[in-house]
């Protein structure tokens, strides 16, 4: 058994850990009921919160075996792609409301491909424009699910 | 039985001009809603509920037939093309056909899936007719504790799906029930781990979670790793050829008949069509001689599991059309549909609405005539699909999968969730977890925990009744045949492993 | 030409302000002047949806609609989402909301800090009933059979419903504590809806089915299942020989409504206009076939009235939910 030392071993399991914990006081904390129902809300989520915490325990003293499909991932591209697709994409969110459907995912489809390195700004437009009016036109017309087009 | 000529006046009618083109226009509208991820048949049938008003009701059910079938048909196109499946039943078809797309096969893959689903959506209607009654009966001996058994039978098997590392498997499914647990209490009605959300009240949607992990998780991952390298990282994957070659269908054809079976069978029992497409990929995998090729684009797995989810559909509307009680989403909304037109759902409708009912079976074939005759050509079409330089493809993908969350509630909270889960999904595959098992264990967990409160509620004497029930200890049984199973070969395995490094 | 060009677009842009003008005249003349949205609390298909498209049906088949309506889904949070959306719409008199008893219950049970007194209720529609159903081989003849065997042990019947907290549940508690029973362990197991919950019986893994009627009407017409009682005050025309509880001594009536909500501080001409609407509306034809068609009774309330009414049922249910120790702590 060799301790995990790559962050790719240990973040995520970390995490869940910390999860575990916050499921379990959670469900503690749930009131207590009369029904006949012996079992009660409370014995099933605190029992998988119990086993989370356990495997992914033995998860950071490095029981399971590593792995090999994290070495593609490097901080460069965690920082120069991961974090600005996410930041974009809740750009996109909190702007949705204000700006409307079609102006917010054209916006976030130029941003989308200027930063995977499509610098042509004018196709960019036509793609971006043109792909959101066909989601647009399908979801909205022939499904007729309300996507706010315009701000309003 | 006058089975015959009950169906050939069902056929008869079926075949008339308007109701023809109801069926086109069903298939055609079900294949985009399957293809679409987020919104799915149920709520696309309930859509055409206020339409339907002005049609008669043979035209319109056979319209909501078409939904139905095509929606399961339109599944597997974006599950192989982009990795975002629509619904919980195609997850697995993504998890083989996805890899077999990046190996320029996509077209095949397609292929395949679309007779697959023609083999099992026709099997399974042959199925309901000529035993419909008795399996009906079969299916009301599912009691809680049967259905706890089988969860537990379908769980277990599951573990075949971990490849890599088991532990990180376990967590993963553990991860799956817990979000699985989320929502209010069906015993208490307490909100339970809702974090002060309304909308997790109900639950977080499986399509959500599946649409994020796999679809937007797939993006990030994507554009991370293609970070630095070479600009032909960006380029396109490449549509490749669609004929499937002789060798391919050999080793498809199998599968697709067993697929159908299961995805018949489990169709009868609530969460039918997930639980049939998750069995028959199992099962696949421990008949197959290369089960390391599963999950890095093997045929067997997902043909099978297309054949099963396609196939859930005779299985479904079996209860309904025989004992008028619906089970899945689309069945429910169906019912609704038959009280609207009068027809007094329940057992007698069978017998007291004779025509109707075997048009709409005779429809049903229809159906899946009009599908593959439709689909087959389309996959040419859809394969450009993999012509689209990534760097377009990949963003449009994000868009692709925050509408449709959007569109299942018509919620932002969903929009939010799918982003929140695409992180999720990005770091399980940085840290070597399987998002299968954590799909299986949300799909399941909710029916797993409430079928076993429930039993032990009713139980006079506890624990005992999952041993006392004969099908419930059937399941009990098998499942512990297949950990034995499993304990040998695994040790065979592990020695091979060792030999090799 | 060009003066022409002029003349013309000037002519056209002083008529449309005339229109324009002149609809703002009528628009303060009647109420209403645009489209109002309609907002079932569930997802297309289900039990309040029906309710919007058959509102809708009824007021276009009559021709009494003045303004289409809008039909938006705000589904989800047990009905919470319609209701914080309508207390955001504070004053609002264009968005109307169709909704269950849920509104209480959830306020009772904490899942959200609004009730109905922070809306308006404008209107009671409908109601369903709930009964009790055996299979049709059950030993259970009466709901006095089910009631000797609760009295010797609580414990000894398990009862099948739909969801927790709901009618079906009280379907059971208020009858079985009239007739004396300790009715907090009486097994009560809930199963996902209706659908599956009448499988459960049909299948012999419940003795006894709480539900609603329609559920069970089809089944027991079919000679599967048996009624044993019905919740409404007197019997049901279409099972005349079904008893209610009172007919059994039990004084026990449950309505399964669904009724309209406005927005808090709707103003008073819109609130005025669809009181009087609901009250004609429910008066056709139309809506009396699709009544008719849903196994759903006629329980029209003006919004006064319910307003009196959801007073009183809430006390009855924090009393129930009380004992069960279901509702939200510090709540009293």
């Amino acid at each position: 058994m060799k301790h995990p030392t790559k962050l790719s071993e240990t973040l995520l399991p970390a995490i869940l850990l910390i999860v575990a914990g916050l499921v379990f006081i959670s469900v503690w904390r749930l009131p207590v009921t009369a029904t006949a129902d012996l079992v009660g809300p409370k014995v099933y989520p605190g029992a998988l919160a119990v086993l989370l915490a356990v495997f992914s325990g033995l998860l950071l003293i490095g029981a399971a075996p590593s792995h090999g499909e994290d070495a593609d991932i490097r901080l460069p591209g965690m920082v120069r792609r991961f974090l600005p697709l996410v930041l974009f994409s809740a750009a996109y969110v909190i702007a949705l409301p204000f700006v409307g459907f079609l102006i917010a995912t054209t916006a976030l489809l130029m941003a989308c491909f200027f930063l995977l390195g499509e610098r042509r700004l004018w196709l960019n437009f036509l793609v971006a424009a043109g792909c959101t009016l066909a989601t647009y036109l399908l979801f909205a017309t022939l499904l007729g699910i309300q996507l706010t087009a315009f701000p309003g | 039985m006058e089975t015959l000529p009950l169906l050939m006046n069902g056929f008869s009618q079926a075949l008339t001009m308007p109701n023809l083109l109801s069926a086109l226009i069903g298939c055609f509208l079900g294949t985009v809603v399957g293809v679409l991820p987020g919104i799915g048949p149920s709520t696309t049938v309930a859509l055409m509920i206020p339409i339907s008003f002005a049609m008669n009701p043979a035209t319109a059910l056979i319209m909501m037939m078409g939904v139905y079938c095509g929606a399961m048909y339109g599944g597997a196109i974006t599950s192989i093309l982009v990795n975002v499946p629509g619904e919980a039943s195609s997850v697995l078809t993504a998890v083989d056909g996805y890899p077999l797309a990046k190996q320029g096969r996509g077209g095949v893959a397609m292929v395949l899936c679309q007779v697959g689903s023609f083999i099992g959506g026709t099997l399974s209607i042959v199925g309901l007719m000529i035993v419909a009654m008795p399996l009906a009966m079969f299916a009301l001996q599912f009691g809680p504790a049967e259905n706890f058994s089988v969860m537990f039978f379908a769980l277990i098997l599951a573990a075949t799906l971990i490849s890599e590392s088991m532990l990180r498997g376990m967590t993963a499914l553990v991860v799956g029930l817990i979000l699985a647990s989320i929502g209010t209490d069906l015993q208490t009605g307490i909100g339970r781990l809702t974090m002060g959300v309304p909308e997790l009240l109900d639950g977080i949607d499986n399509v959500v979670v599946i649409i994020g992990v796999f679809g937007v998780g797939e993006v990030l991952w994507y554009v991370v790793s293609a970070y630095g390298k070479t600009a032909s990282a960006f380029e396109r994957i490449g549509a490749g050829r669609w004929i499937p070659n002789p060798k391919e269908w050999r080793y498809s054809w199998a599968p697709m008949f067993r697929g159908s079976l299961t995805g018949f069978l489990t169709g009868l029992l609530a969460a039918g069509s997930v639980l049939g497409s998750f069995l028959a990929y199992s099962f696949e995998k421990r008949l197959s001689k290369h089960p390391e090729q599963f999950g890095k684009g093997a045929l067997e797995g997902m043909t099978a599991c297309e054949s099963a989810n396609n196939a859930s559909t005779g299985g479904a509307l079996i209860p309904l059309l025989t004992l008028g009680i619906p089970h899945s989403g689309t069945t429910a909304v169906l019912l609704t549909v038959l009280t609207m037109y009068g027809l007094k759902p329940g057992p007698q409708m069978m017998i007291d609405q004779a025509p109707l009912m075997w048009t709409v079976i005779a429809s049903l074939y229809i159906a899946n005539v009009i599908l593959i005759i439709m689909n087959l050509p389309a996959v040419g079409i859809f394969i450009k699909i993999l012509d689209i330089p990534l760097k377009f493809l990949m963003p449009i993908i994000l868009v692709f999968a925050s509408v449709g969350a959007y569109s299942i509630n018509t919620s932002l909270t969903d929009v939010i969730m799918v982003l929140l889960f695409g992180i999720l999904g990005f770091f399980m595959r940085w840290s070597g977890f399987t998002p299968v098992a954590m799909v299986l264990g949300m799909v399941l967990g909710e029916r797993l925990e409430q079928s076993m409160r429930q039993a032990l509620m009713i139980s006079s004497n506890g624990m005992l009744i999952f041993l006392t029930k004969p099908i419930s200890l059937f399941f009990l049984l098998l499942t512990l045949a297949v950990v034995a199973v499993d304990i040998v070969t695994r040790k065979k395995g592990r020695v091979a492993d060792d030999s090799e490094g | 030409m060009l003066r022409k060009t002029f003349h013309a677009a000037l002519i056209a842009l002083s008529v449309v302000v005339l229109v324009l003008v002149s609809e703002q005249g009528r628009a303060q003349e009647a109420y209403p002047t645009k489209p109002v949205q309609l907002i079932p609390a569930g997802s297309p298909g289900g039990g309040l949806d029906i309710h919007a498209r058959a509102i809708e049906q009824a007021l276009t088949m009559e021709k009494m609609l003045d303004k289409p309506f809008t039909v938006l889904h705000k589904g989800g949070g047990g009905g919470n989402i319609l209701t914080s959306y309508l207390v955001n719409q504070k004053g609002n008199g264009y968005v109307i909301g169709i909704n269950s008893n849920r509104v209480l219950l959830n306020e009772l049970m904490g899942t959200i800090e609004y009730g109905f007194r922070d809306l308006t209720p404008i209107a009671r529609l409908t109601t369903e009933f709930n009964c009790w159903a055996v299979r049709a081989d059950s030993k259970y003849k009466t709901a006095a059979d089910v009631f000797e065997d609760l009295k010797k042990d609580p414990t000894s019947v398990a009862f099948g419903v739909g969801t927790v907290p709901s009618n079906d549940q009280f379907n059971i508690l208020l009858p079985s504590k009239q007739k004396g029973v300790d009715y907090t362990k009486v097994k009560i197991v809930a199963f996902d809806a209706g659908g599956d919950a009448m499988a459960k019986l049909l299948g012999a893994h419940v003795p006894v089915l709480s539900t609603g009627f329609s559920e069970a009407v089809n089944q027991a017409e079919a000679g599967k299942v048996r009624i044993l009682s019905v919740s409404a005050p007197s019997k049901i025309d279409r099972v005349p020989n079904v008893p209610c509880w009172k007919d059994l001594g039990i004084d026990v009536a449950i309505y399964h409504w669904r009724g309209i909500y406005g927005p808090p501080d709707m103003p008073k001409e819109a609130y005025d206009y669809w009181n009087k609407k609901f009250a004609a509306m429910v008066k056709t034809k139309t809506w009396k076939t699709s009544l008719d068609k849903f196994e759903l009774f006629d329980a029209f309330l003006t919004g006064d009235e319910f307003r009196k009414e959801l007073a009183k049922d809430i006390e009855t249910y924090r009393e129930l939910l009380g004992t069960m120790g279901m509702l939200k702590k510090g709540k009293k």
